[in-house]
C-alpha cells in the first residue's frame, strides 16, 4: 500500500497550523513524526484522521480518504491520542468499542473472536474487568493500543504514545507497534519526542517546524546539522554496533568524545 | 451471578414494589387492605384505583426515568457530572413560562376554553424549548463546547429567574402564591393523559439512545477518539441535548419541578456498574422511576392527612444521599 499526503494544509481558528505537507510512505513502515513543540506534529495525525478541517489529499493507493464517510474513515484510519481521564469504563468496554464502527449496537461471533485474539496477543485477560483509570499508565497504553488495533486499520496513527511511560514499557510498546506493522503490513506514524526511540524505531523520519515539514528522509540519512536545525540546540548522532545514537546539547560532546576513545 | 445481571434484576424488583406500594398509598397511609375491597369488586375503590392511584404511580414511574434520562444524557455529552436536566436553566426557564401563564395570561381565571392547567403547562413548555434552542444557537459559534454551552444555560437560568422576579414583583399576592405553587413538583396534578404523554416522549428517546449507548462510551474517551470512533460527535451532542431537554420540558411543564432524580439516579449506577451506558441509560431511568415512585409514598405518608409536593421531598432526600456519594467517592 502507498500512503500519500499532497499540499495538506490546516488553519485552525483561522490560524495556519501546517501549510503545504507533502510525504509518501509504504506499508510496513514506521514513520515517525519529530520537531519542537507546537511543530504541529499532532495536528498532523488529526488532520489525517480528518479530526479538524483540512485541505489537500490524503490517498491510500489513489483512493482519497477524506471523500470516505465517517464510519469508513475510522475503520480505516485508527487513531490513538492522549490519554483522557475519568472514563470508569471497562478494559473490556474499551476493547468492544473498537468494533463499533463496524457493528454498532451488536457484536458479531467475527467481532469477538478478533476480541479475544487481541486480548489473548496483548495478554490482556487479567484486565478485562477493571476499571480502565486504574490501571498503571504501561497497562493503560497497551489497552488503548490494542483498542487501536482491533479495528484492524491500514493507518495507525499515534500521538505520544509511550509519554509519562518507564523505559521498559517504552520499548515494551514500541516493540509491540513494530511487531504489528510489519506483521500487519500497515502504516504506522508515531508521534514523538524521544530521539533516542524515534531513531531505533523508526524507518523514516518527518520533521516539523512551525507548520512546515523541514524534511522528510529515512533514519540511516538523519544528519547532526537536520536536528540542530529542527531544535535549535547541538546534536550529534553516532553508532554502536549498527545502532545510531544522539546526543543533545553543549555538555553532552564532551561525552561523546569521550564514548569514542572508548 | 454477572453483577450487571443482578444489579437489573434488583432495581427492577425494588421500582415494581414501590409501584404497587404506590397504588395502595393515600393520604391516610399505606393500606393493602383495599386490595381485598377491589377483589370484592367495590366500584368507588376501584374508580380511585383507576381514576387517581394508577394514574399517579403512572405519572411518578415516567416522570422519575424521564427526569433520570434527561439527567443520564446530560452528564454524557455534557461530560459534566453536576449536568442535571436542569443545568441548562430549563426549570427557571419553565417556572418563567407558567408565571407568564398565571400573571399575564391569568390562566387561572375563567378567560379561556382550555382549562388554565393546560394554558400554564403550554407556556412552561414553550419557554422551556425557548430556552433549549437559544443555548443550542449560541452553542453553535463555541462548536458545541460542553463548557460553552453549561455556562450559556447558567446565564440564560438567571436570565430567567431575572424575568420571573420581575413579574412576580408587579403581580398580585394570589398570583405570586399560584406561581410558587406551581413551582412545587406535584404528582396530585397528574393524570392518565399526562403520564401517556410523558411515556410516549420517555419510551422512543430511551429506545433511540439505547440503541446507540456506545456512542455515549466513545465520548467518555474524548472528542477525538470518539470522531475517530466514526461518531458525529455534534450532531450527538445536539441531538441528546434536544432530547434531553424535551423529556425534562415535559415533566417540569406538567408536575413543575423536581430536582435532584435526574442528578443523583445515573450517579448511583455509575458508582455500582461503571460508566458504560448500555447499563447506565436504562437502570438509570428505571432508578429515577422507582425513586420517584418512592418518594411520592413518602410524600402522602410523612405528615398524615397532608401530602407533601414531592419536589420538596426529593430535595429532602436527594441532597444529603447526593453528599454521601460524593464524600463516598472521593475516599
Amino acid at each position: 500500500m502507498l500512503f500519500e499526503v499532497k499540499n495538506l494544509n490546516t488553519s485552525i481558528n483561522k490560524k495556519q497550523i501546517l501549510s503545504n505537507i507533502d510525504f509518501t510512505l509504504n506499508s510496513g513502515e514506521i514513520c515517525i513524526a519529530i520537531g519542537p513543540n507546537g511543530a504541529g506534529k499532532s495536528t498532523l495525525l488529526k488532520s489525517i484522521a480528518k479530526i479538524i478541517p483540512t485541505t489537500g489529499y490524503i490517498t491510500l493507493d489513489n483512493s482519497n480518504l477524506h471523500e470516505l464517510s465517517i464510519i469508513e474513515l475510522s475503520q480505516t484510519v485508527s487513531l490513538m491520542t492522549q490519554f483522557n481521564s475519568n472514563t470508569n469504563l471497562s478494559v473490556q468496554e474499551v476493547l468492544n468499542l473498537g468494533r463499533r464502527p463496524y457493528s454498532g449496537f451488536t457484536l458479531t461471533k467475527d467481532d469477538f473472536d478478533i476480541i479475544t485474539n487481541i486480548i489473548d496477543e496483548f495478554h490482556l485477560k487479567e484486565f478485562l474487568k477493571r476499571d480502565i483509570d486504574t490501571l498503571s499508565g504501561g497497562e493503560r497504553q497497551k489497552v488503548f493500543l490494542a483498542a487501536a488495533l482491533i479495528r484492524n486499520p491500514k493507518v495507525l496513527l499515534l500521538d505520544e504514545p509511550i509519554s509519562h511511560l518507564d523505559p521498559k514499557n517504552q520499548q515494551e510498546i514500541l516493540e509491540i507497534v513494530k511487531r504489528v506493522t510489519i506483521q500487519r503490513d500497515i502504516i504506522t506514524i508515531i508521534v514523538l519526542h524521544d530521539l533516542q526511540n524515534a531513531l531505533h524505531y523508526g524507518d523514516k523520519l518527518l520533521l516539523l517546524k512551525n507548520g512546515k515539514l523541514q524534511k522528510h528522509l529515512g533514519i540511516d540519512e538523519l544528519k547532526d546539522d537536520h536536528l540542530e536545525e529542527l531544535y535549535d540546540i547541538k546534536c550529534k548522532i553516532f553508532k554502536n554496533e549498527g545502532h545510531p545514537f544522539v546526543l543533545l546539547g553543549h555538555h553532552h560532546s564532551s561525552i561523546s568524545n569521550q564514548y569514542h576513545n572508548h | 451471578m454477572n453483577k450487571k445481571l443482578l444489579v437489573s434484576i434488583i432495581l427492577l424488583l425494588l421500582t415494581s414494589t414501590f409501584f404497587v406500594v404506590s397504588l395502595f398509598t393515600s393520604s391516610n397511609g399505606v393500606n393493602f387492605g383495599d386490595l381485598q375491597r377491589v377483589i370484592d369488586g367495590d366500584e368507588r375503590v376501584l374508580l380511585i384505583f383507576e381514576q387517581i392511584r394508577l394514574p399517579r404511580a403512572l405519572v411518578a414511574f415516567f416522570a422519575g426515568a424521564s427526569l433520570a434520562l434527561s439527567g443520564a444524557l446530560m452528564q454524557a455529552v455534557l461530560k459534566n457530572p453536576l449536568a442535571s436536566p436542569f443545568t441548562l436553566g430549563i426549570s427557571q426557564a419553565s417556572a418563567f413560562g407558567a408565571s407568564f401563564a398565571i400573571i399575564v395570561l391569568q390562566s387561572y381565571s375563567s378567560v379561556f376554553i382550555f382549562s388554565g392547567s393546560f394554558i400554564t403547562t403550554i407556556c412552561a413548555f414553550g419557554a422551556s424549548l425557548i430556552c433549549t434552542f437559544v443555548i443550542l444557537y449560541l452553542g453553535k459559534s463555541t462548536q458545541m463546547r460542553a463548557e460553552s454551552l453549561i455556562l450559556a444555560g447558567v446565564a440564560i437560568g438567571a436570565l430567567f429567574s431575572a424575568m420571573t422576579m420581575f413579574l412576580q414583583y408587579f403581580a398580585t399576592e394570589v398570583d405570586v402564591s399560584a406561581t410558587l405553587f406551581w413551582t412545587f413538583g406535584d404528582l396530585s396534578k397528574a393524570d392518565i393523559y399526562t403520564s401517556v404523554i410523558i411515556a410516549c416522549v420517555f419510551v422512543p428517546s430511551l429506545l433511540f439512545f439505547y440503541q446507540r449507548f456506545w456512542k455515549f462510551d466513545a465520548l467518555l474517551l474524548g472528542n477525538e477518539s470518539a470522531i475517530n470512533l466514526g461518531v458525529s460527535v455534534v450532531r450527538l451532542r445536539v441531538g441528546a441535548m434536544i432530547v434531553a431537554s424535551l423529556l425534562s420540558a415535559i415533566t417540569v411543564s406538567f408536575l413543575g419541578i423536581i430536582g435532584f432524580i435526574g442528578l443523583i439516579a445515573p450517579h448511583i449506577i455509575r458508582l455500582i456498574l461503571g460508566s458504560g451506558h448500555k447499563m447506565l441509560l436504562p437502570l438509570s431511568a428505571i432508578l429515577g422511576g422507582g425513586l420517584l415512585l418512592l418518594a411520592d409514598i413518602i410524600s402522602r405518608v410523612i405528615i398524615i392527612p397532608l401530602v407533601v409536593p414531592v419536589g420538596i421531598l426529593t430535595a429532602f432526600l436527594g441532597a444529603p444521599l447526593f453528599l454521601y456519594l460524593l464524600t463516598r467517592k472521593k475516599n
